[in-house]
């Protein structure tokens, strides 16, 4: 089955020679919620460049709903693969929360009566509606990366890419963030997070794809997270609850638990002895 | 973030009719009045039309105080002049001065002129004052793209005004950070660890803003930006608002009028 979004080889040099991709492949499914892990400097925001078209492949394919992205149809592209920035000051820059989120409908040539539909949609998904008169610069950091995301939103993309979206949130920050990111999902829109942050890919993904140095070195479920020689070598840890459980697990013959809920069910499974 | 940040329109949400005016229609009859007014000629006609202007602020409702505090900025141009004129113009002496190596005459022409040029100037000033209080600054420049200004001004203005703040917030933490390690800036300026240290903070804002710069034009890309902002269209202008515009051109007139003693029918008047 083809996956709505597939990447072959793709190799990607910047002006300096730096070699920042160097034979990335893999394939991401419809509906699904795929964390890319990797340190930093491994290419993932380079990788997610290409998504939407912004960099257009040097050598290897991108292909969107098995459609090849190049210089001719990567302006139809933008509206299908939804990109958020990680810092929301670069991606807000309208005078008004407003005016931000209908800059991409807009862009898209939609009607007035349309755009006005997609940005209260998409304002009220993320819950910022009543702030839509609001200067993006009198906001707080966590309110400026929820407009971000309803700017993404209100072009209404079948493939939302968010770059480091757990960077710098509070934890209710954060918590609200994988509620509107579940809730997205569950519409049916295909979830593509680049993150450092294991315990958020190992609670909230369902696929992870482990990138280093330009290659990607794994892609398959949760359990490459507690794969010893993986994370060692993508210079990643483990999940803090499999940290917990990791001679429990080995000691009593268990799978090790990567989430809390897991982990919670191993504890009562041990106590009730 | 955590600094304080200036409101530019913090009276912009009051809604008096001035407020409510159609911002194109705000734009076009306050720019004409005040090219009328600052080229009148005589005390006369710019009283009434500073009086005008007044009673329009009176009406928009805004605080005086706050006016007055605005009107600051023209003080230093204002008494420059005022000093500069009197003397530099040729007429009738009223006083002078004598410097030793030469002598300054005050004339009563220079004087005029400069009392001239401070109503100019206060009815220039106070007509932006109350387009700039009574319009919000996005929908100033909305209005400015709508009435054909190229969108590279209004799009410089609404940027730089966008990451001033962003800018601000980055200079005000690279300056903590420097305090916390103890970084005590030299008494004088030419000090050279001083100026080393400030010129390559000036530096990194510099690549920062250029990086940033770079993001942020790939972010509009994301989404679907190519070349031109697009802007929903504002609504008509409605007739009261003709009506208005017609009435503030009118005051600019009736200044003109009044500034070229009636145009024949001074008698009136004297």
């Amino acid at each position: 089955m083809a996956g709505c979004l597939e990447i072959e080889n793709l190799y990607f040099k910047y002006h300096d020679g730096t070699l920042a991709l160097k034979g990335v492949s893999l394939s991401i499914e419809k509906g699904e919620k795929v964390a890319i892990l990797g340190p930093n400097g491994a290419g993932k925001s380079t990788l997610l460049l290409h998504l939407n078209g912004i960099h257009l492949p040097q050598q290897g394919v991108v292909r969107v709903n098995g459609v090849e992205i190049n210089s001719s149809n990567e302006h139809q592209v933008r509206s299908k693969v939804g990109l958020v920035f990680q810092d929301p000051d670069d991606q807000v820059f309208a005078p008004t929360v407003w005016d931000d989120v209908a800059f991409g409908p807009l862009n898209m040539g939609l009607q007035r009566q349309e755009v006005e539909k997609r940005v209260a949609d998409a304002l009220q998904a993320v819950g910022m509606w009543e702030y839509r008169h609001r200067a993006p610069h009198h906001l707080s950091y966590g309110q400026k990366k929820r407009v971000a995301i309803a700017g993404v939103l209100a072009m209404d993309p079948q493939i939302i890419v968010l770059d480091e979206p757990s960077a710098f949130l509070d934890p209710v920050g954060q918590s609200n963030l994988v509620g509107i990111l579940d809730d997205l999902n569950k519409e049916g829109k295909t979830i593509l997070i680049a993150t450092h942050d294991v315990d958020m890919a190992a609670e909230w993904a369902t696929s992870i794809i482990v990138i280093k140095d330009g290659r990607v070195l794994a892609q398959g479920g949760t359990e490459l997270l507690v794969q010893q020689d993986l994370v060692e070598a993508a210079g990643l840890r483990f999940p803090l609850v499999s940290q917990v459980f990791r001679e429990t697990a080995v000691k009593y013959d268990l799978p090790l638990p990567c989430t809390v809920e897991e982990g919670k069910k191993i504890l009562l499974k041990l106590t009730r002895h | 973030m955590d600094t304080e940040h200036i409101h530019l329109d913090e009276f912009a949400h009051l809604r008096t009719f001035f407020h409510r005016f159609d911002p194109r229609a705000k734009i076009v009859s306050c720019l004409v009045l005040l090219v009328i007014a600052v080229s009148l000629k005589t005390p006369a006609g710019l009283a009434v039309a500073l009086i005008g202007i007044c009673l329009m602020i009176r009406g928009a409702q805004l605080p005086v105080r706050r006016i007055l505090k605005r009107l600051g900025f023209i003080i230093p141009v204002v008494l420059m002049v005022g000093i500069f004129l009197p003397v530099v113009k040729l007429g009738t002496p009223l006083f002078s001065v004598d410097l030793g190596f030469c002598q300054l005459n005050f004339t009563k022409e220079g004087l005029q002129a400069s009392i001239l040029f401070l109503l100019r100037i206060t009815c220039a000033a106070l007509l932006m004052i109350l387009l700039t209080f009574t319009t919000p600054l996005h929908v100033l420049l909305h209005s400015l793209s709508d009435l054909k200004v190229p969108q590279i001004f209004t799009q410089l203005i609404q940027f730089a005004l966008r990451y001033f703040f962003v800018l601000y917030d980055e200079v005000t933490r690279m300056q903590r950070a420097r305090r916390s390690r103890n970084f005590k800036p030299a008494k004088h300026i030419f000090s050279r660890r001083t100026l080393s240290i400030i010129g390559g903070m000036i530096g990194v804002l510099f690549i920062r803003s250029y990086e940033r710069g770079e993001r942020v034009y790939f972010a509009m890309m994301s989404r679907g930006f190519r070349g031109k902002i697009r802007l929903l269209d504002y609504p008509q202008i409605r007739v009261k608002d003709y009506v208005f515009a017609f009435l503030i051109i009118l005051l600019g007139v009736l200044s003109l009028i009044i500034d070229q003693e009636g145009w024949g029918w001074p008698a009136v008047w004297k």
